[in-house]
Protein backbone atom coordinates (compact mmCIF):
# COMPACT_ATOMS: atom_id res chain seq x y z
CA UNK A 1 0.00 0.00 0.00
CA UNK A 2 2.98 2.27 0.37
CA UNK A 3 2.64 2.90 -3.42
CA UNK A 4 -0.23 4.67 -2.85
CA UNK A 5 1.06 6.74 -0.98
CA UNK A 6 4.13 6.99 -2.87
CA UNK A 7 1.97 8.14 -6.00
CA UNK A 8 -0.10 10.90 -3.93
CA UNK A 9 3.65 12.44 -2.69
CA UNK A 10 4.80 12.38 -6.54
CA UNK A 11 1.72 13.84 -7.39
CA UNK A 12 2.07 16.43 -4.78
CA UNK A 13 5.61 17.28 -5.75
CA UNK A 14 4.99 17.45 -9.10
CA UNK A 15 1.52 20.02 -8.45
CA UNK A 16 4.02 22.04 -6.48
CA UNK A 17 6.59 21.96 -9.29
CA UNK A 18 4.30 22.89 -12.36
CA UNK A 19 2.06 25.38 -10.28
CA UNK A 20 0.54 27.92 -11.83
CA UNK A 21 1.07 26.41 -15.83
CA UNK A 22 -0.64 23.04 -15.69
CA UNK A 23 -2.93 20.57 -13.49
CA UNK A 24 -0.69 16.95 -13.10
CA UNK A 25 -2.34 13.96 -13.42
CA UNK A 26 -4.06 12.22 -10.72
CA UNK A 27 -1.49 10.23 -10.35
CA UNK A 28 -2.88 8.48 -6.56
CA UNK A 29 -6.08 8.15 -8.52
CA UNK A 30 -3.90 5.79 -11.16
CA UNK A 31 -2.48 3.81 -8.80
CA UNK A 32 -5.80 2.97 -6.86
CA UNK A 33 -7.11 1.55 -10.12
CA UNK A 34 -4.48 -0.61 -10.37
CA UNK A 35 -4.59 -1.35 -6.94
CA UNK A 36 -8.32 -2.44 -7.24
CA UNK A 37 -7.88 -4.58 -9.88
CA UNK A 38 -5.40 -6.86 -7.66
CA UNK A 39 -7.31 -6.53 -4.65
CA UNK A 40 -10.73 -6.75 -6.00
CA UNK A 41 -11.25 -9.72 -4.14
CA UNK A 42 -10.56 -7.93 -0.91
CA UNK A 43 -10.75 -4.22 -0.81
CA UNK A 44 -11.28 -3.51 2.25
CA UNK A 45 -8.07 -1.78 3.80
CA UNK A 46 -7.63 0.25 0.47
CA UNK A 47 -11.27 1.33 1.16
CA UNK A 48 -8.83 3.41 3.94
CA UNK A 49 -6.02 4.02 2.76
CA UNK A 50 -7.81 5.50 -0.04
CA UNK A 51 -9.71 7.86 2.09
CA UNK A 52 -6.98 9.14 3.98
CA UNK A 53 -5.27 10.18 0.92
CA UNK A 54 -8.47 11.66 -0.42
CA UNK A 55 -8.33 13.53 2.74
CA UNK A 56 -4.71 15.01 2.86
CA UNK A 57 -4.95 15.94 -0.89
CA UNK A 58 -8.28 18.05 -0.02
CA UNK A 59 -6.53 19.50 3.19
CA UNK A 60 -3.44 20.49 0.62
CA UNK A 61 -5.11 21.44 -2.24
CA UNK A 62 -8.79 21.54 -3.35
CA UNK A 63 -9.85 23.31 0.13
CA UNK A 64 -13.28 20.85 0.19
CA UNK A 65 -11.93 17.84 2.87
CA UNK A 66 -13.93 14.29 1.89
CA UNK A 67 -14.61 15.48 -2.08
CA UNK A 68 -11.06 13.61 -2.87
CA UNK A 69 -11.98 11.26 -0.33
CA UNK A 70 -15.35 10.36 -1.57
CA UNK A 71 -14.33 9.82 -5.40
CA UNK A 72 -11.11 7.83 -4.16
CA UNK A 73 -13.72 5.82 -2.17
CA UNK A 74 -16.17 5.26 -5.11
CA UNK A 75 -13.71 4.53 -7.91
CA UNK A 76 -12.43 1.69 -5.26
CA UNK A 77 -15.94 0.34 -4.75
CA UNK A 78 -16.77 0.26 -8.37
CA UNK A 79 -13.55 -0.87 -10.22
CA UNK A 80 -13.40 -3.45 -7.41
CA UNK A 81 -16.80 -4.25 -8.16
CA UNK A 82 -16.09 -4.39 -11.81
CA UNK A 83 -12.89 -6.34 -12.15
CA UNK A 84 -14.32 -9.31 -9.40
CA UNK A 85 -17.71 -9.31 -11.63
CA UNK A 86 -15.75 -9.89 -14.90
CA UNK A 87 -14.39 -13.28 -15.58
CA UNK A 88 -11.10 -14.48 -14.94
CA UNK A 89 -10.55 -14.46 -19.15
CA UNK A 90 -11.58 -11.13 -19.63
CA UNK A 91 -9.79 -9.63 -16.43
CA UNK A 92 -5.99 -9.96 -18.57
CA UNK A 93 -7.42 -7.73 -21.23
CA UNK A 94 -5.32 -4.69 -21.08
CA UNK A 95 -7.90 -2.85 -23.67
CA UNK A 96 -10.41 -3.12 -20.54
CA UNK A 97 -7.86 -2.34 -17.92
CA UNK A 98 -6.66 1.13 -20.23
CA UNK A 99 -10.68 1.89 -20.63
CA UNK A 100 -11.62 1.48 -17.19
CA UNK A 101 -8.26 3.65 -15.98
CA UNK A 102 -8.55 6.71 -18.47
CA UNK A 103 -12.74 6.48 -18.03
CA UNK A 104 -12.41 7.15 -14.50
CA UNK A 105 -9.30 9.21 -14.57
CA UNK A 106 -11.69 11.75 -16.66
CA UNK A 107 -14.74 11.40 -14.93
CA UNK A 108 -12.99 12.46 -11.52
CA UNK A 109 -11.41 15.08 -13.34
CA UNK A 110 -14.00 16.48 -15.31
CA UNK A 111 -16.19 16.31 -13.00
CA UNK A 112 -14.93 19.48 -10.52
CA UNK A 113 -14.42 21.35 -13.47
CA UNK A 114 -17.91 21.32 -14.44
CA UNK A 115 -19.40 21.81 -11.12
CA UNK A 116 -17.25 25.40 -10.97
CA UNK A 117 -17.79 25.95 -14.53
CA UNK A 118 -14.31 26.71 -14.39
CA UNK A 119 -11.24 25.04 -17.06
CA UNK A 120 -13.34 23.84 -19.73
CA UNK A 121 -11.95 23.98 -23.27
CA UNK A 122 -9.03 22.24 -25.16
CA UNK A 123 -6.26 25.05 -24.66
CA UNK A 124 -7.14 24.76 -20.77
CA UNK A 125 -4.89 23.10 -18.13
CA UNK A 126 -7.67 20.16 -17.90
CA UNK A 127 -6.85 19.24 -21.63
CA UNK A 128 -3.11 19.59 -20.56
CA UNK A 129 -3.67 17.26 -17.44
CA UNK A 130 -6.05 14.80 -19.65
CA UNK A 131 -3.55 14.31 -22.36
CA UNK A 132 -0.47 13.76 -19.81
CA UNK A 133 -3.16 10.98 -17.45
CA UNK A 134 -3.25 9.23 -21.43
CA UNK A 135 0.38 9.12 -21.63
CA UNK A 136 0.44 7.76 -17.70
CA UNK A 137 -2.42 5.29 -18.49
CA UNK A 138 -0.72 3.71 -21.26
CA UNK A 139 2.75 3.47 -19.38
CA UNK A 140 0.30 1.60 -16.82
CA UNK A 141 -1.18 -0.67 -19.31
CA UNK A 142 2.43 -1.92 -20.52
CA UNK A 143 3.03 -2.35 -16.64
CA UNK A 144 -0.32 -4.40 -16.07
CA UNK A 145 0.44 -7.00 -19.64
CA UNK A 146 4.29 -7.23 -18.33
CA UNK A 147 2.21 -8.02 -14.59
CA UNK A 148 -0.09 -10.46 -15.94
CA UNK A 149 2.04 -12.02 -18.29
CA UNK A 150 4.81 -12.84 -15.55
CA UNK A 151 1.41 -13.77 -13.60
CA UNK A 152 0.61 -16.63 -16.22
CA UNK A 153 4.73 -17.76 -16.53
CA UNK B 1 -23.40 -12.51 1.95
CA UNK B 2 -20.71 -13.67 3.93
CA UNK B 3 -19.02 -12.01 6.80
CA UNK B 4 -16.24 -10.75 4.63
CA UNK B 5 -18.92 -9.39 2.25
CA UNK B 6 -20.41 -7.41 4.95
CA UNK B 7 -17.26 -6.39 6.93
CA UNK B 8 -16.51 -4.46 2.80
CA UNK B 9 -20.03 -3.11 2.54
CA UNK B 10 -19.28 -1.44 6.06
CA UNK B 11 -16.20 -0.04 5.44
CA UNK B 12 -17.08 1.24 1.83
CA UNK B 13 -20.07 2.63 3.47
CA UNK B 14 -18.21 4.15 6.07
CA UNK B 15 -15.55 5.89 4.55
CA UNK B 16 -17.85 6.81 1.97
CA UNK B 17 -20.37 8.78 4.50
CA UNK B 18 -17.41 10.37 6.17
CA UNK B 19 -15.86 11.54 3.51
CA UNK B 20 -19.16 13.15 2.34
CA UNK B 21 -20.21 14.11 5.68
CA UNK B 22 -16.82 16.43 5.82
CA UNK B 23 -17.37 17.49 2.49
CA UNK B 24 -20.75 19.08 3.86
CA UNK B 25 -19.78 20.45 7.15
CA UNK B 26 -15.98 21.07 6.79
CA UNK B 27 -15.43 23.57 4.21
CA UNK B 28 -15.35 26.90 5.87
CA UNK B 29 -14.91 25.70 9.41
CA UNK B 30 -12.45 26.92 11.99
CA UNK B 31 -11.33 23.31 12.57
CA UNK B 32 -10.97 22.38 9.11
CA UNK B 33 -9.11 25.66 8.05
CA UNK B 34 -6.32 24.83 11.03
CA UNK B 35 -6.45 21.43 9.70
CA UNK B 36 -5.06 22.66 6.19
CA UNK B 37 -2.58 25.35 7.91
CA UNK B 38 -1.07 22.22 9.38
CA UNK B 39 -0.63 20.24 6.73
CA UNK B 40 0.41 23.01 4.48
CA UNK B 41 3.41 23.06 7.28
CA UNK B 42 3.62 19.76 7.07
CA UNK B 43 3.86 19.23 3.22
CA UNK B 44 6.45 22.17 3.18
CA UNK B 45 9.47 20.07 3.75
CA UNK B 46 9.33 17.48 1.69
CA UNK B 47 7.74 19.80 -1.15
CA UNK B 48 10.67 21.74 -0.80
CA UNK B 49 13.09 20.05 -3.43
CA UNK B 50 9.69 20.80 -5.75
CA UNK B 51 9.77 24.63 -4.69
CA UNK B 52 13.65 24.98 -5.35
CA UNK B 53 13.60 23.18 -8.51
CA UNK B 54 10.56 25.09 -9.43
CA UNK B 55 12.01 28.19 -8.15
CA UNK B 56 15.48 27.32 -10.45
CA UNK B 57 13.54 26.91 -13.65
CA UNK B 58 11.78 29.84 -13.18
CA UNK B 59 15.57 31.79 -12.69
CA UNK B 60 16.62 30.13 -15.54
CA UNK B 61 13.73 31.29 -18.00
CA UNK B 62 13.79 34.35 -16.98
CA UNK B 63 18.08 35.00 -17.45
CA UNK B 64 17.94 33.04 -20.49
CA UNK B 65 15.21 35.32 -21.85
CA UNK B 66 15.62 38.97 -20.43
CA UNK B 67 12.37 39.01 -18.40
CA UNK B 68 14.42 39.77 -15.35
CA UNK B 69 15.43 42.99 -16.10
CA UNK B 70 11.69 43.86 -17.83
CA UNK B 71 10.14 42.64 -14.77
CA UNK B 72 12.89 44.90 -12.54
CA UNK B 73 12.10 47.96 -15.17
CA UNK B 74 8.21 47.64 -14.70
CA UNK B 75 8.23 47.31 -11.26
CA UNK B 76 10.45 50.61 -11.05
CA UNK B 77 8.12 52.08 -13.19
CA UNK B 78 4.55 50.62 -11.56
CA UNK B 79 6.34 51.96 -7.87
CA UNK B 80 7.56 55.70 -9.53
CA UNK B 81 3.79 55.29 -10.84
CA UNK B 82 2.27 54.85 -7.64
CA UNK B 83 3.93 57.55 -6.18
CA UNK B 84 3.06 60.10 -9.02
CA UNK B 85 -0.34 59.24 -7.97
CA UNK B 86 0.10 59.35 -4.33
CA UNK B 87 1.56 62.90 -5.15
CA UNK B 88 -1.19 64.31 -7.08
CA UNK B 89 -3.74 62.94 -4.75
CA UNK B 90 -2.18 63.78 -1.27
CA UNK B 91 0.27 65.60 -0.16
CA UNK B 92 1.24 63.39 3.16
CA UNK B 93 4.48 61.63 2.53
CA UNK B 94 3.99 58.29 2.38
CA UNK B 95 7.71 57.60 2.36
CA UNK B 96 8.96 54.38 -0.34
CA UNK B 97 6.69 51.85 -1.11
CA UNK B 98 10.24 49.73 -2.13
CA UNK B 99 9.14 46.25 -1.04
CA UNK B 100 6.46 44.22 -3.44
CA UNK B 101 7.05 40.51 -2.02
CA UNK B 102 6.14 38.36 -5.10
CA UNK B 103 4.52 35.33 -3.56
CA UNK B 104 2.18 32.29 -5.04
CA UNK B 105 -1.37 31.43 -4.46
CA UNK B 106 -1.50 27.77 -2.66
CA UNK B 107 -5.17 27.96 -1.70
CA UNK B 108 -8.20 29.25 -2.87
CA UNK B 109 -11.56 27.53 -0.60
CA UNK B 110 -13.92 27.01 -3.35
CA UNK B 111 -16.50 27.99 -0.78
CA UNK B 112 -15.20 31.49 -0.36
CA UNK B 113 -13.91 31.50 -3.90
CA UNK B 114 -14.34 35.27 -4.32
CA UNK B 115 -13.41 36.10 -0.86
CA UNK B 116 -9.81 34.83 0.54
CA UNK B 117 -6.62 33.17 -1.27
CA UNK B 118 -3.73 32.11 0.65
CA UNK B 119 -0.48 33.04 -0.09
CA UNK B 120 3.13 31.28 0.22
CA UNK B 121 4.63 34.33 1.81
CA UNK B 122 4.35 35.37 5.88
CA UNK B 123 5.62 37.76 8.62
CA UNK B 124 9.35 36.02 7.94
CA UNK B 125 9.05 38.10 4.45
CA UNK B 126 7.71 41.39 6.21
CA UNK B 127 3.99 40.85 5.52
CA UNK B 128 1.54 42.31 7.71
CA UNK B 129 -2.56 42.62 7.94
CA UNK B 130 -3.63 45.26 5.76
CA UNK B 131 -0.90 45.43 3.20
CA UNK B 132 -1.63 45.87 -0.69
CA UNK B 133 -2.22 42.73 -2.55
CA UNK B 134 -1.57 42.95 -6.48
CA UNK B 135 -1.51 41.55 -9.73
CA UNK B 136 0.06 42.87 -12.44
CA UNK B 137 0.12 46.77 -10.49
CA UNK B 138 -3.94 46.19 -9.84
CA UNK B 139 -5.13 46.03 -6.79
CA UNK B 140 -6.91 42.17 -5.85
CA UNK B 141 -7.43 42.55 -2.29
CA UNK B 142 -5.76 43.11 1.25
CA UNK B 143 -3.62 40.98 3.46
CA UNK B 144 -5.54 40.08 6.18
CA UNK B 145 -4.02 37.32 8.45
CA UNK B 146 -0.22 37.00 8.85
CA UNK B 147 1.21 33.19 10.00
CA UNK B 148 5.15 33.26 9.62
CA UNK B 149 5.24 31.69 6.40
CA UNK B 150 2.30 32.22 4.85
CA UNK B 151 -0.57 34.93 4.83
CA UNK B 152 -4.63 34.93 3.81
CA UNK B 153 -5.36 37.70 2.02
CA UNK B 154 -9.72 39.33 1.28
CA UNK B 155 -10.43 39.58 -2.23
CA UNK B 156 -11.78 43.21 -3.77
CA UNK B 157 -14.78 41.19 -4.48
CA UNK B 158 -15.43 39.75 -1.14
CA UNK B 159 -18.31 41.38 0.50
CA UNK B 160 -16.88 42.14 3.74
CA UNK B 161 -13.73 43.96 2.43
CA UNK B 162 -14.35 47.88 1.81
CA UNK B 163 -11.72 49.92 0.30
CA UNK B 164 -12.31 53.80 -0.31
CA UNK B 165 -11.71 54.35 -3.76
CA UNK B 166 -11.87 57.87 -6.20
CA UNK B 167 -12.71 58.04 -9.44
CA UNK B 168 -9.44 59.14 -11.68
CA UNK B 169 -11.30 61.50 -14.19
CA UNK B 170 -13.65 63.50 -11.83
CA UNK B 171 -11.78 62.90 -8.00
CA UNK B 172 -15.22 62.10 -6.82
CA UNK B 173 -14.60 59.66 -3.75
CA UNK B 174 -16.71 56.36 -3.02
CA UNK B 175 -16.29 53.33 -1.60
CA UNK B 176 -15.86 49.53 -3.38
CA UNK B 177 -17.29 46.68 -2.42
CA UNK B 178 -17.97 43.40 -3.82
CA UNK B 179 -20.88 41.15 -3.93
CA UNK B 180 -19.04 37.52 -2.75
CA UNK B 181 -20.08 36.58 -5.97
CA UNK B 182 -17.85 38.01 -8.68
CA UNK B 183 -18.91 41.44 -8.77
CA UNK B 184 -17.62 44.99 -7.33
CA UNK B 185 -19.69 47.67 -6.99
CA UNK B 186 -19.26 51.53 -6.15
CA UNK B 187 -21.11 52.70 -3.23
CA UNK B 188 -21.64 56.08 -2.04
CA UNK B 189 -21.54 57.87 -5.21
CA UNK B 190 -24.38 61.00 -5.71
CA UNK B 191 -27.08 60.76 -8.15
CA UNK B 192 -25.85 64.00 -9.54
CA UNK B 193 -22.54 62.90 -10.33
CA UNK B 194 -22.77 61.92 -13.92
CA UNK B 195 -19.96 58.76 -13.73
CA UNK B 196 -19.22 57.46 -17.13
CA UNK B 197 -18.54 53.96 -18.27
CA UNK B 198 -14.89 53.84 -18.62
CA UNK B 199 -13.60 55.86 -16.25
CA UNK B 200 -10.81 54.30 -13.65
CA UNK B 201 -10.74 53.96 -10.40
CA UNK B 202 -7.92 53.70 -8.23
CA UNK B 203 -7.18 53.29 -4.86
CA UNK B 204 -8.01 56.70 -2.58
CA UNK B 205 -6.34 58.00 0.83
CA UNK B 206 -6.89 54.96 3.25
CA UNK B 207 -4.24 53.59 5.89
CA UNK B 208 -0.48 53.80 6.35
CA UNK B 209 -0.18 50.28 4.63
CA UNK B 210 -2.57 50.36 1.72
CA UNK B 211 -1.14 53.19 -0.67
CA UNK B 212 -3.35 55.63 -2.60
CA UNK B 213 -3.46 55.39 -6.25
CA UNK B 214 -3.06 51.77 -7.02
CA UNK B 215 -5.53 50.93 -10.33
CA UNK B 216 -8.61 48.65 -9.43
CA UNK B 217 -10.53 48.62 -13.32
CA UNK B 218 -13.35 50.40 -14.75
CA UNK B 219 -16.83 51.93 -14.72
CA UNK B 220 -19.02 49.47 -16.38
CA UNK B 221 -21.77 50.98 -15.99
CA UNK B 222 -24.78 52.87 -13.95
CA UNK B 223 -26.62 50.93 -11.54
CA UNK B 224 -29.66 51.24 -9.39
CA UNK B 225 -30.37 54.26 -7.26
CA UNK B 226 -30.70 53.79 -3.16
CA UNK B 227 -31.33 57.00 -0.90
CA UNK B 228 -29.88 59.91 -3.10
CA UNK B 229 -26.90 57.71 -4.46
CA UNK B 230 -26.25 55.91 -7.49
CA UNK B 231 -24.86 52.08 -7.30
CA UNK B 232 -21.85 51.40 -10.19
CA UNK B 233 -20.28 48.20 -11.55
CA UNK B 234 -16.67 47.88 -11.90
CA UNK B 235 -14.66 45.80 -13.82
CA UNK B 236 -11.86 44.53 -12.40
CA UNK B 237 -8.31 45.12 -13.86
CA UNK B 238 -6.87 42.14 -12.43
CA UNK B 239 -7.85 38.60 -13.65
CA UNK B 240 -8.91 37.05 -10.50
CA UNK B 241 -9.77 33.82 -12.80
CA UNK B 242 -5.92 33.61 -13.00
CA UNK B 243 -4.91 34.38 -9.98
CA UNK B 244 -2.02 32.23 -9.68
CA UNK B 245 0.97 34.82 -8.61
CA UNK B 246 0.74 38.17 -6.41
CA UNK B 247 2.72 40.80 -5.16
CA UNK B 248 2.16 42.12 -1.53
CA UNK B 249 3.33 45.36 -1.54
CA UNK B 250 5.24 45.90 2.12
CA UNK B 251 7.04 48.95 2.92
CA UNK B 252 5.49 52.09 3.23
CA UNK B 253 5.02 54.09 6.87
CA UNK B 254 5.89 52.36 9.64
Amino acid sequence: MGILWFSLLARDLLQVAFSGTTLVPDLTLLMIVWLSVFRCEEPESLFLHAFGAGLLWDLRWTGVPGMTSAAYVLTVAVTACVWSILPPGKRANPVLFFFCSSTTHALTSVFPAIFTSKGLGLSSPLATQQGMAIACVLGLTALYIRQRRSHHE
Amino acid sequence: MGRTGTKRWIVFLGTLSLSLLLAAVAPGSLPAEKAMDLVERVMAVPEWPARMVRSLVVKTLDLVAGERALRERIDRLEQENLALRGLLQTTVNYGSWAGAGEGHVTLRPPTSWWSEIRIDKGSREGIRPGMAVVQEGALVGKVSRVESNFSWAELVTSSSLYIPVVVDETRDLGVLNGDGNGLVFLLYSPVEKDLKPGMSVSTALVSELLPPGIPIGRIAGAGEEIGGYRLYRITLKADLSRLYKVKVMTGGRS
